[in-house]
């Protein structure tokens, strides 16, 4: 590839750099909109032709609302359960105030929501690390985004200014959480390469529940758990609980809030990447904690948890059932092989 | 079987990923398919894969938003040698991408932003475009894109500007007979004029459009409606001036079914008999 050997005309540098940071000038939000306001165009206005009706300022803030709103837009595509639930415009505050320091830095779009997830994660963080979760005689819990930015400073945010809009958010933290989780969990099986189903044998499943060999999960795989109601798929809850799956919901996430549920049972959303696209479903509490701790364990392993935490039959129901399921898993592509202990090599 | 070229008055469709069942089963008539570059150089293999599946059945340009030609950042070679490897992967006859800036200060703006039609900075296009050509190695165009706003320094008109770059870089244009609809209107040029003056040898292929007429009498570029008849008027001048050429519509936002995106792009068939 040549070089360029000529230079920019220093007129053409100046001008260019003034029009960008006009553009990433934040909007201003009153009036409950996102809208231009001319005092961020006065670098850049002399230097535009003004002789109609239109207006130099008008023609300026197309550009300026363009940049934003594109931004906004990438940010709510890639988060849509997380946008749903703080709402589009208290969203778009948050996004706004994190492209400020954190604008787009190359030429894939989505280097933007892959940086704004670990900023929102770890305001998150933040507010997991204050304080217990505060419950109501009835067992409702009342521990909103708010009430625990009450009692955080705004310099400890990755972001400092989102604390004065969380410090309005009246909506358990947890449900945000939850939310973020399950977006990025589709995002990130977006980013991973795909899986193609596999067609377990008879064999395969002997050899897993004889612990000579363990699963191997598909990179894209996740499974989170939802309490709350924050599905934009039309999703259903597969039928046939049990009662392993109702004694089962508290333990599966280590970083679970138990908060309160608003499904009558948590729901437990499974997300991988398939040949076709990213496909996301949702699976029973058994099923969820099976896949959640073959990942880490092997099946003699997993029977003994189950011996220790669940009610008398719990063991004899996975031994009837694991077959099944390590089908349907294999199947949907959420396993995509075997790793044989030394012992069976 | 995809056919080895694009025939002269060949009419296409951009690749939109609602459309992707409808084209692997085959589209009539459709004569090629246009990418956005930069959906198909991402971290995620997905993309990659489905284009796969249609450059099997079509023959496939590649169309890039965030080149940044006019710009002064530095050309980002990381970005050019990945998508010399998409186009070579694929047999793109070419590569295009607009008159325009848009990154600054290390920043990707994301945007087709308008740059001042001043004599002063041909040079420095020029320049750039030939390092991006020579990148490349198929044939480049540039496009017109489309502006709200002129610079008070301007000493030229668009197309005059877009002419000296070409002839200049000696490369290729990428016409969009929308853009210049919609800048004839916001800047009070007669578009026939601005057809008068375009080099048709050059033209690789036009594009078409939908726009939208806001409230303040701009015209907003938007590729989210039909071709406007005003559009396909000017479509029908720009035919009787330097056609044939390749036609393709872009559909980017409320797109409709891919039957419905076809016709659209096949009453161009149409407009110019």
């Amino acid at each position: 590839m040549t070089t360029p050997t000529t230079s920019p005309p220093a007129w053409w540098q100046t001008l260019e750099a003034d029009f960008a940071a006009f553009l990433q000038t934040p909007l201003r939000d009153d009036g409950g909109r996102f809208h231009s306001g001319h005092e961020a165009a006065v670098t850049v206005l002399p230097r535009v032709h003004n002789d109609d009706d239109v207006g130099a300022a008008r023609r300026l803030a197309l550009y300026h609302e363009q940049y934003w709103m594109r931004l906004f837009h990438v940010l709510q595509q890639a988060f849509p359960r997380t946008s749903r639930v703080l709402g589009a415009f208290t969203f778009n505050q948050l996004a706004g105030a994190f492209l400020v320091t954190h604008g787009p830095r190359g030429f894939d779009l989505d280097d933007v929501p892959r940086a704004f997830h670990p900023a929102l994660q770890a305001a998150l963080d933040v507010l997991v690390s204050v304080g217990e979760r505060a419950r109501t005689p009835h067992g409702v819990i009342h521990d909103s985004v708010a009430a625990r930015m009450a009692r955080v400073e705004a310099h400890h945010l990755p972001v400092p200014s989102w604390g004065p809009v969380l410090r309005r958010m009246d909506l358990p933290w947890s449900m945000l959480a939850q939310a973020l989780s399950l977006d990025e969990a589709c995002r990130r099986a977006f980013e991973a390469p795909a899986s193609r189903p596999w067609a377990i044998a008879d064999a395969d499943i002997d050899a897993l529940m004889t612990s000579r060999a363990r699963v191997v999960v598909a990179p894209s795989f996740s499974i989170v758990r939802v309490d709350w109601d924050i599905d934009i798929d039309g999703l259903a809850m597969p039928p046939g609980g049990n009662a392993v799956a109702n004694a089962a919901a508290e333990d599966l996430d280590d970083t679970s809030t138990a908060a309160p549920v608003q499904h009558a049972t948590a729901w437990h959303h499974v997300v991988v990447h398939h040949p076709e696209g990213v496909r996301h479903g949702v699976v029973d509490a058994v099923l969820a904690r099976i896949l959640a701790r073959v990942r880490r364990e092997d099946f003699s392993a997993l029977l003994r948890h189950v011996e220790e935490k669940f009610p008398p039959g719990a063991v004899a129901h996975l031994q009837h059932s694991f077959a099944g399921y390590a089908r349907l898993a294999a199947a949907q592509g959420w396993w995509v092989g075997l790793t044989w202990s030394r012992e069976s090599r | 079987m995809r056919p080895s070229t694009i025939a002269r008055d060949a009419v296409g469709l951009g690749l939109r990923p609602v459309h992707l069942a409808a084209l692997k089963e085959g589209a009539a008539g459709l004569g090629f398919v246009e990418i956005i570059a930069e959906n198909f150089l991402g971290r995620s293999d997905l993309p990659r894969r489905q284009l796969h599946d249609i450059a099997a059945r079509y023959p496939v340009v590649a169309h890039n938003v965030s080149l940044n030609l006019l710009g002064t950042d530095p050309l980002d070679r990381a970005y050019l040698r990945r998508l010399r490897h998409l186009v070579e992967t694929h047999r793109m006859p070419w590569v295009t991408d607009h008159l325009c800036f848009s990154a600054a200060r290390g920043i990707y703006l994301h945007d087709l932003l308008p740059v001042p039609l001043s004599s002063s900075l041909v040079p420095w296009a020029v320049d750039r475009i030939k390092a991006v050509q020579d990148a490349l190695g198929v044939p480049f165009g540039i496009e017109n894109a489309s502006t709200y706003l002129r610079f008070a320094d301007d000493d030229m008109s668009e197309v005059a500007f877009l002419r000296q770059i070409v002839e200049g870089a000696d490369c290729q244009i990428l016409l969009d007979i929308n853009n210049v609809f919609v800048a004839g209107v916001n800047h009070r040029f007669d578009p026939l004029t601005y057809l008068d003056e375009v080099p048709w040898d050059r033209v690789l292929y036009v594009h078409l459009a939908g726009h939208l007429t806001r409230p303040d009498g701009l015209r907003h570029d938007t590729h989210d409606r039909p071709v406007d008849d005003d559009v396909w008027a000017l479509y029908r001048e720009a035919w009787h001036r330097g056609g044939p050429f390749p036609t393709l519509l872009e559909w980017d936002e409320h797109i409709p079914p891919f039957d419905v995106a076809l016709a659209e792009a096949m009453k161009a068939i149409a407009v110019r008999a």
